[in-house]
């Protein structure tokens, strides 16, 4: 197969640089743009809600690749400016600019998920400028209130305990991360936040905000506090594609090499894009950090014609109460959680607690608390779906 | 080719390992047993470890 001549990368998060870079790795030695909406040099996000959020790292230090080392790359850059729609063979900028081009990535990302009603002066976490202006609303307050219990709203509330702030989280579910983990391990998640000294309300629902300080739950609890952030997700940002034939339902759903299903020359990775998975035997999309970077790999050398990347276990982490939640696998397609090391999940410290989820006897994914050796040593039995008798006799 | 690892930059996630549990070994607790002073690539693991260096989500390994 040629190379083609342009390749339009549409977005500037970790996706659509990586796979820019990749596409040099792989000897693409056509043009390449990358085009972003947002004006900044393209950054990293997990650090947005943990060290750049509590001020231990400037913004400097979260740059991925800056415009010197794009440049390097022969990358062609177009920042501030997001696509508003991709046409047959060209991308249109809100500017006026068309790109033409004979393939096109779309990692566009997604946005933060929003209540019903919700008032403007209520913050949400997705950008850098969200995360600094979050932070600079923390610095002067006494009080946070955190509506969604997930891995985003635990990292904040647990940066702003630190700072000495008295922080609730409502979670509408019986556990948080439930829908992720599980419901024994949500239990984990949960008591590390409340350990942490965080008011965690499950079950709690939100029925409106009162003002943008104020919430009010289905049985007429009125919670306020100086700062609320909302971290109930995220959804893919497709409202600029208007491409015909794309399936846009749950994220642009693609076949396992990230081409978009009924088009030519159109591949997506990323938040925004739901990728045929082989092991799960359908369409899912993963907002993985992990996900992003083996996606934009895969991608990359599919365009460039080179071979495909090694097959990955999928990985993801959140930053919490002073230990590392780590993930290997597929913990959803685990029909039962055995404690594989440690006493959190029969009421023992959290600290040190692996779970091992299995689906019949194959070991599909592990989950540690502040574990990191053993998740290391976890990792390769994931990978090779070891059986139980090999997983339990782990040392 | 030189392969080293930032001060104070591991933070356990052992994404290099899995690219190549030779060339990015882990120590007892899961950390990068890369030196900050760095090692030599062995020829022929140049495109390995660019992709090991690449899957570190704290950007903690570099290339020189």
């Amino acid at each position: 197969m040629s190379q083609p001549g342009h390749v339009v990368v549409i977005g500037a998060g970790l996706g659509g640089v990586r796979t820019a870079e990749q596409l040099r790795t792989a000897r693409f030695e056509g043009a390449i743009s990358l085009v972003g909406a947002e004006p900044h040099t393209p950054y990293d996000r997990p650090p947005l809600s943990k060290q750049v959020l509590t001020g231990a790292w400037t913004p400097e230090r979260i740059v991925l690749r800056d415009h010197d080392a794009l440049a390097e790359l022969k990358i062609d850059t177009h920042f501030g400016v997001p696509a508003v729609a991709l046409h047959e063979g060209a991308v249109e900028l809100a500017d006026g600019t068309t790109l033409r081009a004979d393939a096109f990535v779309i990692a566009t990302g997604a946005d933060p998920r929003k209540i019903p009603g919700q008032p403007d002066e209520v913050h949400t976490l997705r950008t850098l400028d969200d995360s600094l202006s979050l932070r600079s609303a923390l610095e002067g307050a006494t009080s946070l209130l955190v509506v969604g219990g997930g891995f985003i709203g635990a990292e904040v509330a647990s940066g702003a305990v630190a700072q000495g702030l008295r922080v609730t989280v409502l979670e509408a579910l019986p556990v948080p991360c439930e829908r992720a983990l599980g419901p024994e391990v949500g239990v984990l998640c949960g008591r590390l936040i409340s350990e942490g000294g965080v008011d965690l309300r499950l079950g709690a629902k939100l029925t409106r905000f009162v003002d943008a300080g104020t919430v009010e739950l289905s049985d007429g609890e009125r919670l306020s506090a100086d700062v609320i952030l909302v971290g109930i997700g995220a959804a893919p940002s497709l409202e600029w594609l208007k491409h015909d034939g794309v399936d846009t339902t749950n994220g642009v759903r693609c076949d396992a090499r990230g081409r978009v299903l009924g088009t030519s020359g159109v591949w997506a990775v990323g938040d925004v894009a739901a990728w045929e998975d082989p092991v799960r035997g359908k369409h899912f999309r993963n907002e993985h950090w992990t996900s992003v970077t083996d996606q934009a790999a895969v991608v990359a050398r599919d365009i460039a014609g080179a071979e495909p990347p090694p097959a990955t276990v999928p990985y993801f982490w959140s930053d919490q109460f002073g230990l590392k939640i780590q993930g290997i696998g597929r913990p959803e397609l685990g029909d039962e959680v055995v404690q594989v090391k440690g006493e959190g999940l029969t009421g023992g410290p959290v600290k040190g607690t692996v779970a091992g989820y299995f689906a019949g006897d194959r070991l599909v994914g592990v989950v540690g608390f502040g574990a990191a050796k053993w998740v290391a040593r976890y990792r390769a039995l994931v990978a090779k779906g070891a059986d139980r008798t090999e997983a339990l006799a782990m040392e | 080719m030189r392969l080293s690892s930032r001060e104070d930059g591991c933070e356990a996630h052992g994404q290099c390992e899995m690219v190549d549990e030779n060339l990015f070994p882990l120590d007892e607790d899961g950390y990068t047993a890369i030196p900050v002073e760095g090692i030599e690539v062995p020829a022929g693991k140049e495109e390995t470890a660019k992709l090991g260096v690449d899957a570190c989500p704290l950007q903690a390994l570099k290339l020189e």
